[in-house]
């Protein structure tokens, strides 16, 4: 009954992909949207999403943004011509500002491996900016704080290259 | 103030681009194979498992490890972000780990300017080039995909310059970007240290230099800036080619350049470049101090055994009636079979006229508003009535209400 489920086809005739989340959520959407991750593209192209794409990687909530962003971002790949949903490029940017303003860790990491996994690279992009943004202008004592960055230096190592980098410390 | 040499040399090798794309189309983008969770906080050895698409694996090891609330990411995309960081920034992160130092040691984004390297307005010479040194002598040399020097100091030594671009140029860097700027307009070089090409290329006549040494240095170079505060010799005609040069970007600044400098010449980069579709011509002078083709025989220079078949856009800023200057543009209207567009600004590009009526113009100089109309008149007279009907021209001049601002 999924592979039923996955071969239905919507009004514009677009093929639907199921996808499958780590703790067992179905999600159904088209093939243009599904596109947008390369990992998927190519299983299309392969032939292997007959029975629904499980993605053992990924969990519920995390997918949820992810198929959000792809719905959202689907007019983007005007490639094969199929635009089921034209998203003017203002709307883009305030949704695409909201998604990562609003995540803090894990979720972000979790949406950053996610994007990664599944080869979405403006998501990857994205994601990948708002860390190095949320990284900027902090003492690296903040960025391991922020980010749960483990110090595997020795003392007598870090302060090797903290002196080494001393011009990147000095205001 | 003195914008005294700008070299911008954007260097993208397309077939090595393409292969990478075509390579990495159906890998995953940061060349991982795996999804990495783990808890602690501790950025976990990757178990690079190959995914297959067809065979999804049912274990429910991915959604264990999800439960655990530690995520990290693997020092692939760690390394990515810290390329999307500031440099100062992703040069203290490498004293958060062993990790973060690695990437460091690689960081592809290359930046050295007063503000990227800490340094006030008072910074000297020393100071500047000593931390230049210093971060090159650290990095490990791979990787680098971005050189970017801006310098704003005198410097009075151009031997480090040389060392420097000798780090950067690498069959791996994409984009080179070298700006000299001093406070006096007269800049020396004593560049005896220096090795002959650059040094005299940095000091002068860096078209010349472009058009005789790039072909054998970046050979597939798509899209070239070239910029010269000095040019006292015209640029040669040679049979070496840049056969994948699509955009040009020439500009002069002219209160160093020849009195004598040949416009025309510039031809010997569109018979070096048959795929070359963009060109733009930038002319920064206080005034015109060229021959006017007013004040000479009418006869222009032609060179009818040249044709440029890709040539699609083609701009000039600092438009002026310089007789040299006429004869490369109706070169160029007569002999680019392609040509779209020719847009000719008589205002330098900087006095973009509000169309909002209630603000000011930008303010030009007396120079541009004295040559303005003798500019639109030598298109009028000379270049206008050879333009085929499918060429779309477009002038630019001051309008007006603009006025002199300054000089």
């Amino acid at each position: 009954m999924a592979a039923a489920a996955a071969e239905a086809t919507i009004d514009g005739g677009g093929k639907m992909i199921i996808l499958i989340s780590a703790d067992g959520k179905r999600f159904e959407v088209t093939e243009a949207v599904a596109s947008q991750s390369q990992l998927i593209s190519n299983m299309i192209e392969d032939d292997c999403t007959e029975n629904g794409v499980r993605l053992p990687n990924v969990d519920g909530d995390i997918l949820t943004m992810v198929v959000d962003y792809c719905n959202m971002h689907a007019g983007d790949a005007a490639a094969d011509g199929d635009t089921t949903k034209a998203s003017s490029t203002e709307e883009l940017k305030k949704f695409d500002a909201e998604l990562v303003q609003a995540l803090e860790n894990p979720v972000l990491f979790k949406l950053i491996l996610a994007a990664n996994f599944l080869n979405i690279k403006s998501l990857l992009d994205m994601t990948c900016q708002r860390v190095a943004d949320m990284m900027s202008g902090k003492t690296p004592e903040q960025m391991r704080e922020t980010f749960s960055i483990e110090n595997d230096f020795t003392p007598e190592e870090e302060a090797a290259i903290r002196q080494e980098n001393a011009w990147a410390f000095d205001d | 103030m003195a914008l005294l040499a700008l070299n911008r040399l954007i260097s993208i090798r397309r077939e090595r681009r393409r292969r990478r794309n075509k390579a990495r189309s159906k890998r995953f983008p940061l060349g991982l194979s795996a999804l990495h969770l783990s808890e602690g906080g501790s950025i976990t050895k990757s178990v690079r498992r190959k995914y297959s698409p067809c065979q999804q694996d049912d274990d429910s090891q991915g959604g264990k490890m999800m439960t655990n609330s530690g995520v990290t990411l693997p020092e692939d995309i760690w390394s990515y972000i810290l390329s999307l960081m500031p440099m100062r920034d992703a040069a203290r992160a490498a004293s958060l780990s062993r990790a973060f130092l690695r990437s460091w040691r690689c960081h592809p984004n290359l930046t050295f300017n007063e503000d990227a390297l800490g340094l006030n307005d008072n910074a000297c010479e020393t100071d500047f080039t000593s931390k230049v040194d210093h971060i090159l002598k650290n990095h490990s040399g791979i990787g680098v995909k971005r050189f970017k020097l801006s310098v704003h100091c005198k410097l009075d030594n151009c031997d480090y310059i040389d060392s420097w671009l000798q780090f950067a140029i690498t069959p791996g860097i994409e984009e080179i970007t070298v700006m000299l700027s001093g406070n006096k307009p007269q800049f020396n070089f004593p560049c005896s240290l220096f090795s002959d090409k650059i040094a005299y290329s940095i000091r002068s006549n860096i078209i010349c230099y472009a058009r005789s040494d790039l072909p054998s240095i970046v050979p597939n170079v798509e899209t070239l800036a070239v910029a010269s505060h000095c040019e006292m010799v015209d640029t040669p005609m040679l049979p070496t080619k840049l056969l994948y040069l699509k955009h040009l970007t020439i500009s002069l600044f002219a209160w160093t350049f020849s009195r004598a400098y040949d416009y025309f010449s510039l031809v010997s980069f569109f018979d070096a470049s048959p795929l070359l579709e963009v060109f733009v011509l930038d002319i920064y002078q206080e005034s015109m101090e060229h021959e006017s083709i007013f004040e000479s025989s009418s006869h222009l220079r032609q060179m009818p055994e040249y044709h440029h078949e890709h040539l699609k856009s083609v701009t000039i800023s600092g438009f002026c009636s310089a007789k040299r200057l006429v004869e490369l543009t109706c070169h160029i209207v007569e002999n680019t079979t392609s040509l779209e567009r020719l847009e000719l600004d008589t205002t330098h590009g900087n006095a973009r006229c509000s169309e909002d009526s209630s603000d000011e113009c930008f303010p030009v100089s007396q120079g541009v508003l004295t040559e303005s109309p003798r500019a639109v008149l030598a298109i009028r007279g000379y270049i206008e009535g050879k333009i085929p009907t499918n060429v779309k021209l477009n002038v630019l001049e001051p309008c007006s209400r603009c006025h002199a601002g300054g000089g």
